[in-house]
């Protein structure tokens, strides 16, 4: 007789199952299965869980493009259109990432997402001994109108998203943007652009800050505020979640920190009388997926959109669905990737991009399969937007919206994740917020202890890195091709920034940078949005490092704290 | 007493991820030794100088450019004093680096994908060498 027979109910179902099977559960490789945050795992997971943890199909789920947006943001999602495909790049001279970008375009990109060097990221110009060494290193060097000219020559810029990650300079980046598209003849109204404008996460978790943390705010509040009134369809702040999880935090922790970060924006900008309502439709978020915890990366992202939608509403009072939806650009983590055998990472990067389109994401960003080499090579490159276009085209992921909404293994996640992260939230309430957060040094300990204690898991194989600490072979590099900056580029960039000082109206730059150091001395309700001064000096030709010297000389400059 | 090895790391970049030297300073305090956090040091004289003044046993740099300071660490040192610091250095180091920073007199390089064991290891092992001999 078949045992199961009879089963009045699930619950009773469950118990004859597990009595039935009890001697192959024993033959479970691990008595626990647990995930990084120290969620149990269950051996499966049925309607009872979801039960348990009083989940609400409308409260919780709802339908897609509909609140709490956990499902998706919009109605159709991938049916109206893939996602937009991304791909962080930039060499070191303006000549060679217009090169670069045209090739993209022509490979079937839609966005152009401006990796800076670290001296324009700094406000360091080329000539600057700051500047020695890293001119054009990771990244481009792009300081001036000029060299935007140079770079975008010949690109179709009301067409293409202009992404950038500038963060302690965004400011003058989105004016250099919006002078460009001006000179060009092209409308702000019809510009697509996104913004890495987070500077509270370079003083916890990335490092490039310049300014102290109150003038830095006044920034990301100005450009907020002018884009909203004047460029409808640029983001001009992507708050991120990424840079925390690269950092070493796990995913409580990388999202709880993030929506900190949101609510310390929210408050300043409401602090300064700005509608929030008008500047939240323009917020995105940069989040972090990867193939590892698959899963727990879907989960995470959805928990991110409920919870925002949440505090969007209910924490802040909104009113517009528009700034409720948490619109994603998801860069996939480099650190999950492996120096060992290389190639592997290509299906790490196949397998992360499915996470992030089953997670419901707006924009899409691999790492290379050489990230652990240096800066990606073009064919590397190449390869991540067709990998992306293989997960799009070919699957059929995209013709339902959220094809695992309601999977019941994956709402417990949902919940189980939305519950301590709201936790976590609620003790940097108790700090007194991510300011005094990031002062007291929490989100960085709480991430650097992380990192450690995922170090020697992986040291001691209870993560398992495939090539890495297992399956290992000889000495094995597949023939990455690293690719290296020309040593020349820092005297072309040198000479470049010399020429532009020669040619241009030196009193008319003159000008407009003491017109900012006199702005940007009084309060704002004093002078006002700082936006205007910073497109008139780009508008000049000053270039992002004299406007940035012009800014420290007013502001001064964040000293790194001793973390350890 | 014995007394405890002293390490001074620094970034001598302006590449703010501090991920990767604060999980090895962490690491090397775990191990006993006295970590001295350097943080972003831009220029050779000042790690020469800190190191010095420290009286440090060890100096790592967490680099993935820039290699001319190590280069310039390296040539300073052997004039510094007569127990010269071990000069380590890790991070994203291309093979092609990694050979050239060890003729030039840096002691080992650790590249992406080194455990911590080894670190700690190679420290004991090279400053248990250095007191056997002195």
């Amino acid at each position: 007789m078949n045992p199961m027979a009879g089963a009045a109910t699930l619950q009773d179902a469950l118990e004859s199952w597990a009595r039935l099977h009890d001697k192959e559960f024993h033959s479970e490789t691990k008595t626990r299965f647990v995930t990084d945050e120290g969620l149990e795992v269950q051996r499966v997971y049925t309607p009872l869980d979801l039960e348990a943890k009083g989940f609400d199909y409308l409260r919780d789920l709802n339908l897609p493009g509909e609140y709490p947006f956990t499902r998706s943001i919009t109605p159709t999602l991938y049916r109206s259109g893939l996602w937009r495909i991304s791909q962080y790049s930039g060499y070191a001279t303006p000549p060679e990432c217009n090169a670069l970008w045209k090739a993209q375009i022509q490979s079937g990109l839609n966005t152009i997402y401006i990796a800076y060097d670290l001296p324009t990221q700094l406000g360091y110009d080329p000539d600057r001994d700051e500047a020695r060494g890293e001119v054009g290193r990771v990244g481009a060097s792009l300081v001036s109108l000029r060299d935007w000219e140079v770079a975008f020559d010949g690109i179709d810029i009301d067409e293409t998203i202009i992404s950038q990650v500038l963060n302690a300079p965004a400011a003058i980046g989105i004016a250099m943007h919006l002078a460009y598209a001006r000179k060009r003849g092209v409308r702000w109204q019809n510009l697509k652009g996104v913004m890495q404008n987070d500077v509270l996460k370079e003083y916890s978790a990335r490092g490039n800050y310049i300014f102290p943390p109150e003038p830095a705010l006044r920034l990301v509040v100005d450009s907020l505020a002018f884009c909203a009134d004047n460029v409808p369809n640029y983001h001009p702040m992507t708050v991120c979640s990424y840079h925390y999880s690269e950092q070493g935090a796990d995913r409580v922790s990388e999202i709880a920190f993030a929506l900190a970060d949101a609510i310390a924006y929210l408050e300043a900008a409401r602090e300064r009388g700005v509608d929030l309502d008008r500047i939240c439709p323009h917020l995105m978020w940069l989040t972090s997926h990867q193939h590892y915890r698959f899963f727990d990366e879907i989960a995470k992202l959805r928990a991110l959109r409920k919870l925002w939608a949440t505090i969007t509403k209910e924490r802040f009072g909104l009113n517009n669905p528009e700034s409720m939806r948490c619109k994603i650009y998801s860069a996939e983590s480099g650190t999950s990737l492996c120096k060992e055998q290389p190639f592997n990472n290509i299906a790490r990067i196949a397998i992360a991009t499915l996470a992030a389109a089953l997670a419901g994401v707006q924009i899409i960003d691999l790492r290379t399969y050489d990230e652990q080499w240096g800066i990606p090579s073009k064919e590397a490159e190449l390869l991540g937007v067709r990998i992306q276009q293989i997960v799009g085209y070919e699957t059929g992921i995209a013709d339902t919206v959220d094809p695992l909404g309601g999977a019941y293994y994956l709402e417990s996640l949902v919940a189980d994740l939305e519950k301590l992260i709201k936790k976590e939230l609620d003790h940097i309430d108790r700090l007194g917020g991510m300011l005094r957060a990031i002062e007291l040094g929490y989100p960085q300990r709480k991430s650097i202890d992380h990192a450690c204690q995922v170090q020697r898991q992986v040291e001691d194989s209870d993560i398992v890195r495939v090539g890495h600490n297992r399956f290992r072979e000889r000495e094995d590099t597949n023939g990455v091709h690293v690719y290296r900056a020309a040593p020349q580029v820092e005297e072309i960039r040198v000479r470049d920034v010399t020429e532009l000082r020669r040619t241009r109206d030196a009193a008319a730059v003159e000008r407009a940078l003491d017109a900012i150091r006199a702005a940007a001395a009084e309060s704002p309700a004093q002078s006002g949005n700082l936006m205007p001064y910073l497109i008139e000096a780009v508008e000049a030709y000053a270039t992002c490092g004299e406007i940035c010297t012009a800014l420290r000389q007013v502001w001064g400059e964040f000293k790194e704290p001793a973390l350890l | 007493m014995e007394t405890k090895i002293r390490v001074l790391t620094v970034r001598p970049s302006l590449d703010g991820h501090w991920r990767g030297l604060a999980v090895v300073s962490a690491a090397l305090r775990d191990a006993g030794m006295e970590v001295i956090y350097g943080g972003t040091a831009l220029n050779a004289d000042e790690i020469t100088n800190a190191a010095l003044q420290e009286d440090v046993d060890v100096i790592g740099l967490s680099m993935y450019g820039r290699f001319g300071i190590a280069y310039k660490v390296a040539r300073q040192l052997p004039k510094m004093h007569s127990n010269r610091p071990l000069l380590l250095v890790g991070g994203t180091v291309p093979p092609t680096e990694v050979d050239s920073l060890k003729a030039a007199g840096v002691d080992e390089v650790f590249s992406a994908g080194s455990s911590l064991d080894s670190i700690v290891e190679y420290i004991f092992a090279k400053c248990a060498d250095r007191a056997k001999n002195e």
